[in-house]
């Protein structure tokens, strides 16, 4: 009887849990469930976008420009072209529970970030950097960081959750000093945040707060804002696309992102490991007709970096692309076993896939069997390199060409295609080492010029945010970063 | 007693060994819990892995994992990395059985009466109506179901919100949606227990002793027409719960559902070892708590174990 009363009540705390009443302020179909709440190990980008609100940087971004500005440093800059950058705070900083922050903190912040043993992802970021705190020359404290070559875009990585300082004398997930504090978490449900009043620009935050609900299911999330009960989604159904466009033209608007979807050739095994069978395939991939038919407001890919960011210019395509198979190695590739594509579940994959094995059938006549497996099964395969073209994506986390050409490094663990080129590895160093902006971008204009030509990956689409914001929502600006800065957001009567 | 104690650690029996195979099972699949996009540093992968006790050898993970079992401690989860499998379990269980009891009272509500129903007035209207009705609620599938309900009592009434959790109206449409196909399985089964008692002596004498047909059904029908049914609503209740993943993706739910296949997915460990013999646990605990009643129901049944 006793266990009868008690499963009863356990159901009904569950019932009236899932029943909690949800405050007013902004309403985010935020994708996929919240993981991690600590700002220095989460990855996703569920949980970025709530760590965006919680914990503040000493930067942020100009949600229109996507240019670093103060934040918690009120002051900051940088010399040798970026190899040596200072930060001064802004007097009175507070974490979330009131507390003061300091210099210190941020220094013991970064410390911990450079321990292997503490396990965080981002921690190369600051690996090689020397950390110091000194007098600066307006007479405050300063915090110095040296790095052994410029980061020309390390300021613009100080407003990424992950340099946010992290308290000591509370839990990083618990505390913060971004323009919202937490309220509440439940697994699988939402993360209820509410106004900051100890973030350092307060005032100008307008939300009183917001729900970060967790909806899987993409046309969940449209039928929750449909019935207005959300005001942002992260993302929307492939197959509604063209009716938001047509109807809610001011709520939908598709616009490109600094990522991009490409082909991995596993140049260690056959056929892929000879240079004229992978510019042969990668010849035969047509960007523009796979954009325009499956890409759903993607643009085509030409080259690895998107275009974007100002001072670069991307390299002229291979001169070898706009010349024919030879009938040799045609008849030698119409002879060949099945290539193998590997990709993982997802409507779009497919997609892609079922358009490649086309273009590769009439353009080479290969016969290509399509393999579809499951996310981490189709990683351990790609990482192993027991595969010979497959899909990938890659979303910059800041916006330098770099961070996209790095992937290709010899030794780094997301080349996966196990290419190596010494002259593409020169050529990187030369520009990390370059202290001349214009210099730079040619140098890593040069090695995605070497990327291509060499084809261990082919390009297929620069991708795109599919946003859906509702019309209440004031001061949202849509960016190649998907970076959001919820404490400037507001929202407005709407007349219908 | 005894009869009982043996099920108890049979049971108990069936929990260990669905902890060793789960354990083994979720390790065999292939790819890690810390596989992702982008590849972690060695170094940061390594304290990961030490983190979880992933570096030690499979027998010393085991007796780590079993350890815990038996105290109720799953440790941390992998995919969660801030949260201890227990809170996940303390969250999600109580949503999941909340919305299991609320589509057992649908299939109790709706298909007990229509089952019997379709049994008084064999081979007319009503009867074939409810045979209907349910091969319709058995062959649509829950999401084809649920996506005519939000449709309907959402877009077109505008009575029900169309999913997420935030009041009692929340749940009323996940409720139905998930007890319905169960509904339509126990008319069935009721009408057939029923037709099968009422075409039996007791009955035929009862009522050419002239008891009233309301009586009959009551005192007669019913009491031995629900054996049948009740073993059925054991396995069957276990589905409800188990079963609700679909439902908890449409209408967003915070349940267990999808936690038990996202875990599978994620390679999270720890999670999936503490769902799976969490659920384990709960199948056992219902199929024990209907031999109870079914005795109870069924002296015979008694007698022969």
């Amino acid at each position: 009887m006793q266990h009868g009363f008690g499963i009863g009540f356990l159901v009904a705390a569950g019932i009236l849990a899932a029943c909690a009443p949800s405050q007013p302020g902004l309403r985010v179909a935020n994708g996929d469930d919240v993981t991690l709440l600590h700002p220095q190990k989460a990855t996703s980008a569920a949980d970025g976008r709530v760590l965006q609100a919680l914990h503040a940087g000493l930067t942020r971004l100009d949600p229109a420009t996507l240019e670093p500005e103060a934040s918690l440093a009120e002051a900051f800059g940088s010399v040798d072209g970026g190899a040596h950058w200072w930060f001064r705070l802004r007097p009175q900083v507070r974490w979330s529970d009131g507390n003061p922050l300091t210099l210190a903190d941020v220094l013991r912040s970064w410390q911990q970030l450079q321990d292997p043993a503490f396990g965080a992802p981002y921690g190369e970021w600051l690996n090689d950097a020397e950390l110091s705190l000194q007098s600066g020359s307006a007479g405050g404290e300063e915090l110095h960081v040296r790095f052994p070559f410029p980061r020309p875009r390390f300021a613009e990585m100080c407003a990424y959750h992950a340099l946010a300082p992290v308290p000591a004398h509370a839990a990083a997930t618990a505390v913060g000093s971004g323009p919202f504090r937490l309220v509440s978490r439940r697994i699988r449900d939402r993360v209820v945040v509410e106004r900051n009043p100890y973030y350092w620009d307060a005032a100008a935050v307008a939300l009183p707060g917001i729900e970060f609900l967790t909806v899987e299911s993409e046309f969940t999330a449209l039928n929750l804002f449909l019935a207005g009960q959300v005001d942002y989604l992260a993302n929307v159904p492939a197959l509604a696309i063209p009716a938001l466009l047509r109807e809610y033209p001011h709520e939908f608007q598709p616009a490109p992102q600094y990522a991009t979807t490409f082909l991995r050739l596993n140049t260690t095994a056959p056929p892929f490991d000879r240079l004229e069978v992978r510019r042969a395939f990668a010849r035969s991939v047509h960007s523009q007709d796979l954009a325009a038919h499956v890409g759903g407001g993607r643009a085509p890919a030409h080259g690895l970096v998107p275009a974007g960011v100002a001072g670069w210019i991307p390299p002229p395509p291979p001169a070898w692309r706009q010349q024919a198979t030879k009938p040799q190695l045609l008849a030698e590739l119409a002879q060949m076993p099945p290539v193998e594509y590997l990709y993982n579940s997802s409507e779009l994959n497919r997609d892609v896939a079922e358009v490649l094995q086309r273009q590769w059938r009439d353009g080479l006549g290969v016969h290509v069997r399509l393999l579809n497996q499951e996310r981490k099964t189709f990683l351990a395969a790609q990482r192993a390199l027991e595969y010979q073209a497959s899909r990938s994506s890659w979303i910059a986390d800041y916006l330098d060409p770099l961070s996209f050409l790095e992937i290709f490094e010899s030794g780094s663990g997301n080349n996966r295609t196990g290419w190596s080129d010494a002259h593409y590895d020169q050529l990187l160093n030369q520009a990390r080492h370059a202290t001349d902006p214009l210099h730079r971008n040619q140098l890593l204009a040069a090695a995605e010029a070497r990327l291509l030509d060499q084809a261990p990956m082919v390009p297929v689409f620069h991708e795109a945010t599919f946003e859906l914001v509702a019309a209440r929502v004031a001061g949202f600006t849509r960016n190649l970063r998907g970076y959001i800065d919820w404490g400037r957001l507001s929202l407005q009567e709407v007349v219908p | 007693m005894n009869a009982l104690l043996r099920r108890l650690a049979a049971l108990l029996l069936t929990l260990l060994a669905v902890h060793a195979l789960a354990f083994l099972l979720v390790r065999a699949a292939r790819g890690g819990p810390f596989d992702g996009d982008r590849t972690f540093a060695p170094a940061v992968e390594a304290a990961l892995r030490a983190e979880y006790h992933l570096d030690e050898p499979l027998w010393r993970q085991y007796q780590r994992a079993l350890g815990g079992a038996l105290i109720g401690d799953f440790g941390p989860s992998m995919s969660y990395r801030d949260t201890e499998v227990g809170t996940i379990l303390r969250q999600a269980l109580p949503v999941s059985l909340g919305l299991g009891l609320g589509g057992l009272t649908t299939a109790l509500l709706l298909g007990l009466p229509l089952g019997l129903l379709a049994a008084r007035r064999r081979g007319r209207f009503a009867d074939r109506g409810v045979l209907a009705a349910s091969t319709l609620a058995l062959s649509l599938p829950n999401f084809v179901l649920a996506g005519a309900a939000i449709a309907l009592f959402t877009f077109r009434l505008g009575w029900l919100p169309p999913a997420g959790s935030g009041g009692w109206r929340h749940l009323l449409m996940p409720c139905i949606c998930l007890g319905l196909p169960f509904a339509a399985q126990l008319a069935r089964l009721t009408r057939t227990a029923a037709l099968e008692v009422m075409d039996s002596d007791a009955v035929r004498v009862a009522r050419a002793k002239g008891v009233a047909e309301a009586r009959l059904m009551r005192c007669h029908v019913l009491p031995q027409a629900l054996v049948p049914v009740m073993a059925f609503l054991g396995p069957a209740a276990a589905g409800l719960l188990t079963g609700s993943l679909v439902i908890e993706q449409v209408f967003a739910l915070p349940g267990l559902g999808a936690h038990f296949v996202q875990a599978a997915l994620n390679r999270d460990y720890t999670l999936a070892l503490g769902i799976t013999v969490s659920y384990t646990a709960l199948l056992g605990l219902m199929t024990f708590a209907t031999d109870l009643l079914l005795r109870r129901l069924d002296p015979r049944i008694q007698s022969l174990s």
